[in-house]
């Protein structure tokens, strides 16, 4: 019975001390690749979803509300369908990989455009359109950052392709991989040109999900822009939507 | 056969709204959208020209004043969409009488027969283009009326459709559609015309490509394609070979004239012709890190005149401007050989080497979007250019300022036209 109590004892002990790494095993042990896969998970709720976003530019006083709905198909394939305010209504963005076309109700002409055109304040056409960042970036190294309150993980991620946004971006989380805490993102040069702060965390669809994201333009101090994400939901698009020959179809289909 | 097609759109609209009622659970929905525009414009008219002598025959108005909408009203029952484009406008001008006019770009319907298969019948404003500056793919659209006071982009937007009956089929990356628009008695004057249309994305080497097999008076194959190359260019090209030419027209001296006997010329087209033209435009778009953009493209313009060419044309120009200002008996032939030469000018570009450069940036300034748009004749050296800002003076509320400026020997294709320069101030309001 002794013997058994030691050991007993022995299996708590080893358990408390590995933090139950046996039921769960904690984010720092995985790689940084799998590290990212994992923070990606937590805004997107699977490879196919839907969500609102409206997106708050503020610079200095002044404030401008747009508000669109996004489709994501396979993470690569994203419509961005513009909702408000009437002289941006029936927008389309369709981001296929590192294409991406816009659609203006009036033309009837998609237009082949580069990721890098600004869409609205320190927002990109890629931010709307890209939830993950693994299609884009390869997690090259992982550290532990104790510098704030709660000790985090700082992943460093490289720009894959050439159409990705932005050269490199650390991005940060919980040691448990649960949360996004802020990402910063450099150009090619390395300037920083803006950091996000993943804020609003609610239940959504299954897990806690940062529901906004706070983004501070690092070059022009004054500016932020608020990102506030509703109704995310698992629904699927065809794929023949995704094609710019669609586009004109695609306010019609959900109006 | 205006009653032809009314008759198949009757039996297709019983059709599609019997196969509505077991098919698509959707409800009515409907959206209503669009812009309503005031714009005054003024023209800086040249008291004296090439082709207008001392002002005297071209009766071209200083100043017009234009309060218009474009009205979007799309209607949606199951499968079935409505889809409309109006533009009532008011005109007022200082040579003309006011006018009111309700203009229908588009008013078609478009029926779903199956995921990914639609079919459309009625007025519709078809473009599937990739240039800016010129658009040679543009095979429905190319003998419409052009707004030349507005953007380029928007130059082709507000535009009479087609009466067209068509379908497209979407599969995953490609596309293939069908448009034929039967000439209408006095709807549609145009020969029937037939557009058929594939288009494909390599989504590997992110790059889209279409062919365009055009049947028409000039018949002709289009070939566009555009690729992103890195974050911040895309290149594109469209081209159009096209059979014949209705702009091309040559001008030969068949007398020269003495005395009682006017100088008299042959004016001869290539619409019979089978000689091929092509119309290439090459370019690319490249954005700078501040968010500036610039667009380069270079036009050839297959059917456009050389030099030789061009010089017959200047002379048949020089020569009627010449005999009209010495006020000869022959006036009257040179007022209408002068205005039968602003006519082929009006079709669109006329020589053969152009470049189309545009400048944007919608971010430099709060709330100011601008742009720069040179269009320039490379064969003579002349050009136009269009700066204009907006300005959004509210979250539905635009005010633009534009202008033309032509620039160019007075007998250079752009220094040619009537007028020096405009200027026009647009307010728009969206709802």
């Amino acid at each position: 019975m002794k013997r058994l109590k030691s050991l007993f004892l022995f299996i708590l002990l080893a358990f408390i001390c590995t933090g139950g790494s046996i039921a769960a095993p904690e984010a720092a042990a995985l790689s940084p690749a799998e590290l990212l896969e994992k923070a990606d998970l937590i805004r997107a709720p699977g490879k196919s979803f839907v969500q609102d976003v409206t997106i708050t530019s503020k610079k200095g006083e002044k404030e401008k509300v747009n508000k669109m709905s996004i489709r994501v198909k396979n993470f690569s394939k994203s419509l961005v369908i513009y909702r408000y305010p009437p002289s941006q209504k029936g927008r389309v963005i369709l981001m296929v990989d590192t294409n991406m076309w816009i659609y203006f109700p009036g033309t009837k002409k998609p237009i082949r455009i580069s990721p890098a055109q600004q869409l609205l304040g320190q927002v990109s056409n890629a931010d709307v359109a890209r939830v993950v960042y693994n299609f884009d970036y390869t997690a090259e190294r992982v550290e532990n950052d104790n510098s704030g309150k709660e000790p985090l993980l700082k992943l460093f991620l490289k720009s894959k392709t050439k159409g990705a946004a932005y050269g490199s971006i650390n991005l940060w989380m919980t040691k448990s991989g649960s949360k996004l805490d802020k990402a910063e993102f450099f150009t090619l040069s390395g300037r920083l040109l803006k950091t996000i702060y993943y804020k609003g965390y609610k239940q959504v669809l299954g897990r806690e999900r940062p529901m906004i994201l706070e983004i501070h333009d690092e070059i022009r101090k004054s500016e932020v822009t608020i990102m506030e994400y509703t109704s995310m939901k698992i629904d699927d698009t065809p794929e023949n939507y995704f094609q710019k020959t669609f586009m004109q179809r695609i306010p019609m289909l959900y109006p | 056969m205006r009653k032809l097609l009314l008759l198949i759109f009757a039996a297709l609209t019983v059709q599609i709204f019997c196969l509505a009622q077991h098919v698509y659970p959707q409800e009515l929905n409907y959206a209503f959208s669009g812009i309503i525009y005031e714009q005054p414009s003024y023209f800086n008219i040249k008291n004296d020209g090439l082709l207008n002598p001392d002002n005297e025959i071209l009766d071209f108005s200083e100043w017009t004043n234009r309060l218009y909408g474009r009205i979007a009203l799309n209607i949606y029952y199951r499968n079935i969409k409505l889809i409309s484009q109006t533009r009532p406008a008011y005109t007022v001008e200082e040579t003309e009488s006011d006018e009111f006019k309700l203009i229908t770009d588009d008013a078609y319907l478009d029926i779903s027969i199956g995921e990914g298969y639609f079919l459309y019948i009625g007025k519709r404003n078809l473009r599937d283009v990739v240039a800016y500056g010129v658009n040679p793919t543009d095979f429905l659209g190319e003998n419409k009326e052009v707004d030349f006071t507005k953007r380029e982009e928007e130059r082709r937007v507000e535009r009479k459709g087609n009466y067209v009956i068509g379908g497209e089929a979407f599969f995953n990356n490609v596309t293939l559609s069908v448009a034929y628009a039967p000439e209408l008695d006095e709807w549609q004057d145009e020969n029937d015309r037939v557009l058929l249309r594939g288009n494909y994305f390599a989504e590997s080497i992110n790059t889209d490509m279409s062919l365009h097999l055009y049947h028409g008076d000039i018949p002709g194959i289009g070939f566009d394609i555009s690729s992103t190359v890195s974050d911040n260019l895309v290149l594109h090209v469209e081209s159009a070979f096209r059979e014949g030419s209705e702009q091309k027209k040559t001008i030969t001296v068949l007398n020269q004239g003495s005395g009682m006997i006017p100088r008299t010329y042959a004016i001869t087209g290539f619409e019979d012709d089978d000689e091929i033209f092509p119309h290439i435009v090459i370019g690319g778009s490249y954005t700078f890190g501040d968010g500036t953009n610039v667009i380069c493209e270079y036009i050839y313009n297959g059917d456009g005149y050389n030099s030789e060419e061009w010089d017959e044309f200047t002379d048949f120009v020089k020569f009627n401007n010449d005999t009209y200002k010495s006020n000869s008996m022959f006036k009257g032939l040179a007022k209408g050989n002068l205005a039968e030469a602003s006519e082929m000018m009006n079709f669109r570009e006329m020589r053969r080497n152009y470049v189309f450069v545009r400048f944007s940036n919608s971010t430099l300034i709060e709330d100011i979007d601008s742009q720069l748009v040179f269009m320039v004749n490379v064969d003579d050296f002349s050009f136009l250019t269009f700066p204009s800002v907006d300005y959004k003076a509210g979250e539905n509320t635009v005010v633009g300022l534009s202008s033309t400026i032509f620039a160019g020997e007075d007998d250079s294709e752009f220094g040619m036209s009537y007028w020096q320069n405009d200027i026009t101030l647009t307010l728009k309001q969206y709802f």
